[in-house]
């Protein structure tokens, strides 16, 4: 069941009032509540890759143990490396293995070799990018001693299946759910409220403006042949401005249901659109997937490396980046558009210096707005492989974004849309010190003015909102 | 937690009452966009028009305001505010707020299709091809824009009469009308449609000419609208030809008064409701039984109407040029052909009601 659904509507309130009213006086009532409420979610989805989640979990739990009885640094090792191939390889067969027996069969082409390879009807388990990688920092933190192994089961098992967060995250580590699991949760008045905030501004953020620009974003990218260049400009903004609004919508409500039930996940954006870098743009986007891959591989990578000098930091990154694309899809494009995360941010180390003399230079206002605005445009750019369905057609769509119509009015330019998006725009910049837009607590305004203001997203949800687009990040 | 859960609640109320009073804060809106144009054209000329035709396919496809002005001896000008998929609760509905809205200053008769009530289509119909809004997560969108309660209990009590028309289902059938009326109420895949209709874009005029028509009338003929029709294949040939001999079977069995069903007692009454209040905005308003119907359902109700407030053309016996194929576009309409045809047959009828009335009122008078 979709966040914004009428199912999952209904389904909250029955589990917070179970949550809450029948199962609070019991810790471990309260997590098997919540195992049973994420396995019912996760079956409405695919009942046939619950076994999938069990058994993933049952593994990550018992390598814990294995790991907490075992004081041989060599051993322990291979409990881990047990732990990440069975975990890291159970990903790869459902989300990798046609790619790569495809891209084989490509190479070997490519030489004059015919292969007969044969690629497998594999249908891929949602959420299993998302809760592998939780179940692994679980299992890497008990290795590096960061954290205490479990012998709680069901907590184990109410942090690797926890609902808002199993099918699109945050990816979530266990210093931070987990621990909040094994104490009892309080109920919050005010965590509460700002949790039905957060949710509202999510839905507000998937339903108004990221499927809004869906519609657009589609029909450029399956018409790009028909466009000029400035439409296609705006359907690479367009779509940027959509998976914003996709992802950091569903991540609102993910943490909005979170706070419901007394738990507070981590922040997964910080309203990246005004990163004045690419490097302060990986800081505030998909934070929880950027800060797994920055604690478990590229710091590794770089400490491992440090004899490399400054080479170490470049080779890191990228190996790190092209992971991330990697981690999006089984597609050659993932894999390009984190080679040019990987290739900016090289570009960013090298140029940091250079960027510094320049601020003290140029006046802040406008070194912030121009730096904001490249940042901007580099991440559109990068987005149109990100969408395209394979190398050709983003190498395609950029010649024809470049060529001489780019100069020329939008074929496609909806008043309605962009007015609504640089409204949105604004609302969180005013906002941007905050954890989201709607965070207005400490707002002294009368709560008629506050629930007038709840009124009125409401009423531009119905008004305007779509039901007709799914969540981009459910496909990885 | 009882402070959330009461907020909760109490905001929740206050939203639900915002949303289902929302439609008074707007203007009124008249559902399917077809009807849309058709009103708003109507509106600017009403002053123009004497007569009006009301009803589905069976009307917009089937009656030329042109050839029925031609062949009246009395002088009318008419509309053709018929409206594809329109069903009779839809009809109903509709013609209850055009006499409430007061906008027909010269409306002196109006003709309305008789027609049976039917369930509502599932929830993915589109009803009728691109006339409509997409469907809502529960029922046909379509439909909420004329659920009101008065309508609501009307198809309410329709079908706890008993109706032979779906044996055993009729909870059932109650339970969905139920659910569209819920969604209506809380304006649930509604709301953008009902606000934005002010603010839309005119349409372009190919559209509107397959709305309006040639000749700015309402009337656009099935063989005009698609370049297709039944005689260009062999298999619809064969299966309308198949479809019109039930049909004059059916029609026969039914005149003869062999197979039929009771009268449905709350139709008729809604039908009797609508000629008194039609009589006090001083129009005179004819129900028409069209050819191709359900008359089993329908003779009951159609022998009961008052005979100065009928027209009868679906007699296959009296009308068997109606049921060649050469006049139909498909089982149910006819081509232009056919379309001309019968409305010429419909004005003559319709001259002849309109004179024994007069006549009537004369010797009711002397």
């Amino acid at each position: 069941m979709l966040f914004n659904s009428i199912e999952f509507a209904i389904f909250v309130p029955i589990v917070f009032i179970l949550y809450w009213f029948v199962t609070s006086h019991n810790l471990k009532l309260q997590n098997v509540l919540l195992i049973v409420a994420s396995y019912f979610y996760y079956a409405w989805w695919d009942w046939r890759f619950l076994s999938l989640l069990i058994f993933n979990s049952f593994v990550g739990y018992t390598i814990g143990i294995a790991l907490s009885k075992q004081d041989d640094p060599k051993k322990r090792k291979w409990l881990l490396f047990t732990n990440i191939l069975i975990s890291i390889g159970l990903l790869g067969y459902f989300k990798y293995y046609n790619f790569f027996v495809e891209s084989f069969v490509d190479a070997f082409s490519f030489f004059g070799y015919k292969l007969n390879a044969r690629t497998l009807n594999i249908i891929l388990p949602i959420g299993i990018s998302f809760y592998t990688f939780q179940i692994l920092s679980y299992a890497i933190d008990v290795y590096r001693r960061k954290f205490e192994p479990t012998r709680d089961i069901i907590s184990f098992f109410a942090y690797t299946s926890f609902f808002p967060v199993l099918l699109a995250g945050p990816i979530e580590r266990p210093g931070n759910l987990l621990s909040q699991l094994y104490v009892k949760r309080k109920f919050d008045y005010d965590k509460a409220v700002d949790g039905m905030r957060q949710i509202l501004w999510g839905l507000f953020k998937k339903m108004v403006i990221a499927d809004n620009c869906a519609r657009y974003v589609n029909d450029i990218f399956n018409n790009y042949g028909d466009y000029s260049g400035s439409t296609l400009l705006l359907g690479a903004i367009l779509f940027a401005v959509q998976i914003y609004g996709d992802f950091s919508g569903y991540s609102d409500m993910a943490i909005g249901t979170a706070r419901l039930f007394g738990i507070n996940l981590m922040r997964n954006f910080a309203f990246p659109f005004f990163s004045k870098s690419i490097a302060e743009f990986w800081r505030r986007w998909h934070i929880s997937l950027s800060s797994w891959l920055f604690d478990y591989l590229y710091t590794p990578i770089t400490i491992n490396r440090r004899n490399w000098g400054i080479m170490s930091v470049h080779f890191s990154l990228f190996v790190t980046f092209v992971v991330i694309g990697l981690w999006h899809g089984a597609n050659w494009t993932f894999i390009v558009f984190g080679i040019l995360q990987g290739l900016w941010l090289s570009l960013d180390v090298i140029t940091r210096k250079s960027r510094k003399r320049l601020k003290k230079i140029v006046p802040a206002i406008i070194y912030d707005n121009i730096s904001m605005l490249i940042t901007f445009s580099f991440f559109s750019f990068s987005m149109i492989f990100f969408k395209a369905n394979n190398i050709q057609t983003a190498i395609h769509y950029i010649s024809r974004l470049s060529s001489a119509s780019f100069i020329s009015k939008s074929q496609i330019l909806s008043a309605k849309l962009i007015l609504g998006i640089l409204i949105f725009i604004f609302i969180e910049w005013i906002q941007r010190d905050k954890q989201h837009a709607l965070q207005i607590e400490n707002i002294k305004v009368p709560s008629i003015v506050r629930w007038g203001i709840y009124y009125s997203i409401i009423l531009v949800i119905i008004m305007f909102g779509s039901t007709q687009q799914e969540f981009i990040y459910f496909r990885f | 937690m009882k402070k959330f859960i009461i907020k909760n609640i109490l905001f929740l109320i206050v939203l639900g009452a915002i949303i289902s009073g929302s439609e008074y804060l707007v203007p009124y809106y008249w559902g399917t966009p077809h009807l849309v144009l058709k009103m708003n054209y109507y509106k600017k000329h009403k002053d123009e028009f004497n007569t009006l035709f009301i009803g589905s396919s069976h009307i917009f496809r089937d009656i030329s305001p042109s050839v029925f002005d031609e062949f009246t001896n009395t002088n009318t000008h008419s509309f053709n505010l018929g409206v594809g998929a329109m069903c009779t609760l839809e009809t109903y509905a509709f013609y209850e707020n055009f006499l409430k809205k007061d906008i027909s200053p010269n409306v002196k008769y109006v003709i309305m299709e008789l027609a049976p009530i039917y369930r509502l289509p599932p929830k993915d119909e589109d009803s009728a091809g691109d006339l409509n809004f997409p469907s809502t997560t529960v029922q046909s969108a379509r439909v909420k824009y004329y659920l009101n309660f008065p309508v609501f209990m009307f198809v309410v009590n329709y079908f706890k009469t008993g109706m032979d028309i779906y044996p055993n289902e009729e909870e059932e059938v109650i339970k969905e009308y139920t659910s569209a009326y819920i969604e209506k109420l809380f304006k649930v895949g509604m709301l953008k449609d009902m606000v934005m209709f002010n603010f839309q874009p005119a349409e372009s005029s190919e559209s509107q000419k397959e709305i309006l028509g040639r000749y700015n009338d309402g009337f656009y003929s099935m063989d005009e609208l698609t370049s297709k029709s039944v005689s260009d294949c062999v298999e619809c040939r064969i299966k309308t030809a198949e479809e019109i001999d039930m049909n004059i079977k059916d029609a026969k069995a039914a005149y003869m008064q062999n197979q039929t069903l009771e009268a449905n007692r709350v139709q008729l009454e809604m039908i009797n409701k609508l000629i008194e209040q039609s009589r006090k905005k001083g129009i005179y308003l004819i129900f028409h039984l069209p050819p191709m119907s359900d008359y089993k359902l329908m003779l009951p109700i159609f022998d009961r109407i008052d005979v100065r407030h009928k027209l009868d053309l679906a007699n296959p016996m009296e009308y068997p040029e109606f049921y060649e194929m050469d006049v139909h576009w498909d089982t149910l309409h006819f081509n232009l052909k056919g379309a001309k045809l019968f409305t010429k047959k419909l004005a003559e009828k319709f001259n002849r009601l309109v004179l024994k009335n007069s006549d009537d009122k004369k010797n009711t008078t002397s």
